[in-house]
């Protein structure tokens, strides 16, 4: 995540404090064997910002795996312009009105919808985006667990659960729940665990993972 | 020596930007061929990915068709694949180069598009892709499983080189068959 200067990481999306530079963030993770890097301008909406196109592409020559952008982002040429600079993928979460006609232009494959939610409560989703990124309000940043979360596994659309993973159990926990995929910050960059550790963890106990 | 030097053909598709950062990465240059008739300049030719096989089709005739797919090394990855095969069930009656004795088909599955991390010979790939090669013959095949189904994710004849996932977005895996390619 990252507010227009610096990567941040807080809890429930307030405090933030400083954690580097993305582009230093994007080749550890990279080294550490990641599936996939979501970077998240968390303050471009409520600043009334333009994604950063021009950090876009440079993060973009550093990453070798797909590459999903968020933040900002209110209309079909934001995705358009984001897709140009690099991003594989774009997520948007205020402007959601905006969803249908993004899918149509650049197809489902394009498309992340970032849905807030606390405790599975407030899920508002299209049913045509390529995935959803399912962000817990109050959880994120204090490594205490995705929450409750119950019925993933009848959604027709993959899902991402994000904010609150501390320890690889977190991991399992929402994968038995039905989320197809995980995503973690904190506990990568204030914890001695990696991702790649994590992926040895979950291949130990017969997840699939990528290794 | 100096670096191999590739073509990246534009034919109106995206992930430009993301081949041309790989071929970087394993220490190619590149440039973007926006006529195709800079391509005898390289050292090698890509097709790259994503796009509709209608409207690249043309383009690929145009700047491709009487070259000889053993000489230059070319590699196809993802549409770029799927345009060097007969033809493809995206569009109907538009001929592809004809260098993979076959035609593309609709992946039976669903969800489609194939989205996300796939095994091809015991190591993974990105795949991104709604259609696909159909079976067909070739010194070098590999396949891959997605719901059941499997379908030609490699295939290699000669310098001719095929991919239906993303090496260029398949991390250090992705990366080693670039590099490979260019020291073909």
């Amino acid at each position: 995540m990252w507010n227009g200067q610096t990567l941040v990481k807080g809890i429930g999306f307030d405090a933030w404090r400083s954690v580097g530079h993305p582009l230093q963030a994007i080749n550890v993770f990279q080294m550490r064997e990641v599936d996939e890097i979501i970077f998240l301008d968390i303050t471009a909406t409520k600043e009334g910002r333009r994604p950063n196109f021009q950090l876009v592409e440079s993060l973009a020559r550093e990453c070798f795996v797909p590459l999903t952008i968020g933040g900002g982002v209110t209309s079909v040429e934001d995705v358009r312009d984001l897709l140009r600079a690099g991003a594989d993928r774009v997520t948007i979460k205020t402007a959601s009105a905006v969803i249908p006609e993004c899918v149509d232009a650049f197809g489902a494959q394009a498309i992340v919808q970032c849905c807030e939610h606390e405790d599975g409560e407030g899920i508002v989703w299209y049913e045509d985006v390529g995935e959803v990124l399912l962000q817990h309000r109050t959880r994120d940043g204090t490594m205490r667990g995705y929450g409750p979360l119950a019925g993933l596994r009848n959604w027709p659309r993959p899902v991402i659960a994000s904010g609150g993973a501390g320890i690889y159990e977190h991991f399992t926990q929402v994968l038995d729940a039905g989320a197809s995929a995980v995503a973690a910050g904190a506990m990568w960059l204030f914890t001695e665990q990696t991702p790649l550790e994590a992926k040895r963890y979950l291949a130990a106990k017969g997840y699939p993972v990528r290794l | 020596m100096s670096p191999p030097r590739v073509a990246i053909l534009d034919y109106g598709c995206g992930n430009l930007a993301s081949v041309a950062n790989a071929v970087r990465k394993v220490g190619g240059e590149s440039f973007i061929s926006r006529h195709g008739s800079d391509i005898w300049t390289s050292d090698a030719v890509i097709l790259p990915g994503q796009g509709h096989f209608g409207q690249a089709a043309p383009a690929v005739h145009h700047w491709l068709d009487g070259v000889a797919p053993n000489g230059m090394p070319v590699l196809g990855i993802c549409l770029g694949m799927q345009l060097m095969c007969e033809g493809s069930e995206e569009a109907p009656g538009v001929k592809g180069l004809g260098w993979i004795p076959g035609p593309c088909y609709r992946l039976p599955v669903s969800p489609l598009p194939h989205v996300g991390w796939n095994d091809v010979d015991g190591v993974s790939y990105y795949f991104c892709h709604t259609y696909a090669v159909g079976h067909v013959r070739g010194p070098v095949i590999r396949t891959t499983e997605y719901r059941g189904h499997q379908f030609v994710s490699e295939y290699r004849a000669g310098n001719l080189w095929a991919v239906q996932f993303h090496p260029e977005k398949s991390g250090r895996a992705g990366l080693a068959l670039l590099a490979e390619f260019l020291r073909l």
